[in-house]
């Protein structure tokens, strides 16, 4: 179910879109970048700890 | 029996007799080619005369490993030093490297001859390469490492190598019924290879038997481990839930029957409850894999977004329009997973699941979900695909069996007890085409 700020949040990044690249380019790019704005709306909802840090790609370099 | 039937460890082993030369196989395996890829379409670019004098050289020198004189195919975005490297993109389309990746320079240091370079998506993302799979010429052989699957399964050679970034080495291997490795991230070299997102990508290889798959390892990672097959039953952990609902119901089946057979074979196979963060692992993969990608390609995107194909083009936009805090947060919630997923594992020696959500899909223009291989790639577990059976069209079905950071040996050889127990025919797979 879409809220209506994700709604609001999906029309601010297309809107962004069509800035960068005009109205043709950004339909046709469309369902990439629902499918990206819809992930980062989802994980902007939770909260975290901040003791929470990054995983970095630091993380398995060393072989034990 | 042709020497391009023989697996890695025959062919090395045969070479070691004195009873195979690498030019023997070699001219096996173009013959193969020859015969098969005007239907498989595996090879982007191949040099046949100069592998053959690569194979003429091999003979005159001393062994230096046991892949001394072993012809392989590298995935179109490894770098390979005077061999063109088209990242399956029109934009690298005469790009020769001057140098080779590091995974390239360590299998020519151990006497390895580079065949050719196999069919990739563009820059390993959805935008698919021409290459079938041999098991029905009509479906996709999976991707992003399309040209390597097909390659091995249909023995234009005994290995290839490829990457992973969500899951572009298990699910293409699973696709074409072969073995597929996706060691631990990290674990083997990514210097020289085009990147798609740097925290992500991983170095991966598929071959047609477990233990070949163990020789590469015990070669690139310069560690003495002779295969040894594994006699103690495991201890392992079942995955369902979030799989169960997502695979297909053919899929579903094997891999039940797959559990049940193991079981009978006397593993212990435990149910394991996946942990709540799981529920957003696709979201934090594609964050981080949309976000880096974008990163790496911002510079050419500006001036040749004309040139790159449909899907990466509005891929690499969303991924520019992702605000940094989201990118941070995703990789805070990975950080999470992470000590959720190891913290689960430890109390067995390996989970499984499917390789994929379901068989092969017909027609080239998709390449099939990542979706049960991206939660291996964002933890950075090795996770290896061995064939588990075959669906009512006879396309191939894999078990995808992932390990603790850095346990790839026991991995390896617990994949092997799986394959043996389960039984698969591994020997290359004639092209075939239903019209």
């Amino acid at each position: 179910m879409t809220t209506p700020k994700e709604k609001e949040y999906l029309y601010t990044t297309l809107e962004a879109a069509r800035a960068l690249w005009g109205e043709d380019e950004t339909n046709k790019m469309m369902q990439q970048l629902k499918i990206t704005t819809s992930a980062v709306w989802r994980i902007s909802q939770l909260s975290l700890d901040i003791k929470t840090e990054p995983a970095t790609k630091l993380r398995y370099r060393e072989n034990p | 029996m042709k020497p391009y039937m023989m697996t890695l460890t025959e062919a090395a082993d045969a070479m070691k007799r004195g009873e195979l030369t690498p030019l023997i196989l070699v001219e096996s395996l173009l013959e193969r080619i020859r015969e098969t890829e005007p239907k498989i379409h595996a090879w982007k670019t191949m040099k046949p005369e100069a592998v053959k004098k690569e194979a003429k050289k091999a003979i005159n020198t001393t062994m230096l490993s046991r892949l001394h004189g072993i012809p392989l195919g590298i995935k179109d975005i490894y770098y390979t030093k005077g061999l063109r490297t088209t990242m399956g993109s029109p934009i690298y389309s005469g790009f020769v490297p001057k140098y080779d990746a590091d995974i390239v320079v360590g299998l020519k240091e151990a006497g390895a001859i580079v065949l050719g370079k196999t069919e990739t998506t563009e820059f390993a993302v959805h935008d698919p390469a021409p290459t079938t799979n041999p098991w029905n010429t009509r479906h996709t052989p999976g991707g992003s490492s399309s040209g390597s699957a097909a390659a091995v399964s249909c023995g234009m050679c005994p290995a290839a190598f490829g990457t992973q970034t969500g899951g572009s080495v298990i699910r293409p291997a699973s696709y074409c019924g072969i073995v597929g490795v996706k060691p631990t991230y990290g674990l083997l070299s990514k210097v020289g290879v085009y990147p798609l997102s740097w925290s992500l990508d991983h170095v991966g290889y598929m071959t047609r038997t477990v233990e070949d798959a163990h020789l590469i390892l015990e070669v690139l990672t310069g560690k003495e481990k002779r295969w040894i097959p594994r006699t103690k039953t495991p201890r392992i952990g079942v995955l369902r839930g979030y799989f169960e609902e997502n695979a297909e119901k053919e899929v579903w089946t094997e891999y039940e029957k797959a559990v049940e057979k193991l079981q009978v074979e006397g593993a212990e196979m435990v149910d394991v409850k996946l942990p709540e963060s799981f529920s957003y692992v696709h979201d934090m993969h594609r964050i981080i894999m949309a976000s880096e990608a974008a990163s790496v390609h911002e510079d050419q995107f500006k001036e040749k977004r004309h040139l790159y194909g449909n899907y990466i083009q509005g891929f690499i936009a969303s991924g520019l329009l992702i605000p940094a805090a989201a990118y941070l947060k995703a990789q805070r919630l990975r950080s999470i997973i992470i000590d959720d997923i190891t913290h689960l594992m430890g109390s067995y020696d390996c989970v499984v699941c499917p390789s994929t959500v379901d068989t092969a899909p017909e027609g080239l223009e998709w390449t099939g979900s990542p979706a049960f291989n991206a939660p291996w790639s964002l933890t950075g577990l090795p996770s290896v695909t061995v064939p588990m059976g075959l669906s009512k069209d006879r396309l191939p079905i894999g078990l995808q069996i992932v390990g603790q950071p850095y346990s790839e040996w026991d991995l390896l050889t617990l994949a092997g007890w799986c394959k043996e127990k389960l039984g698969f025919d591994s020997r290359p797979r004639d092209p075939y085409d239903p019209s």
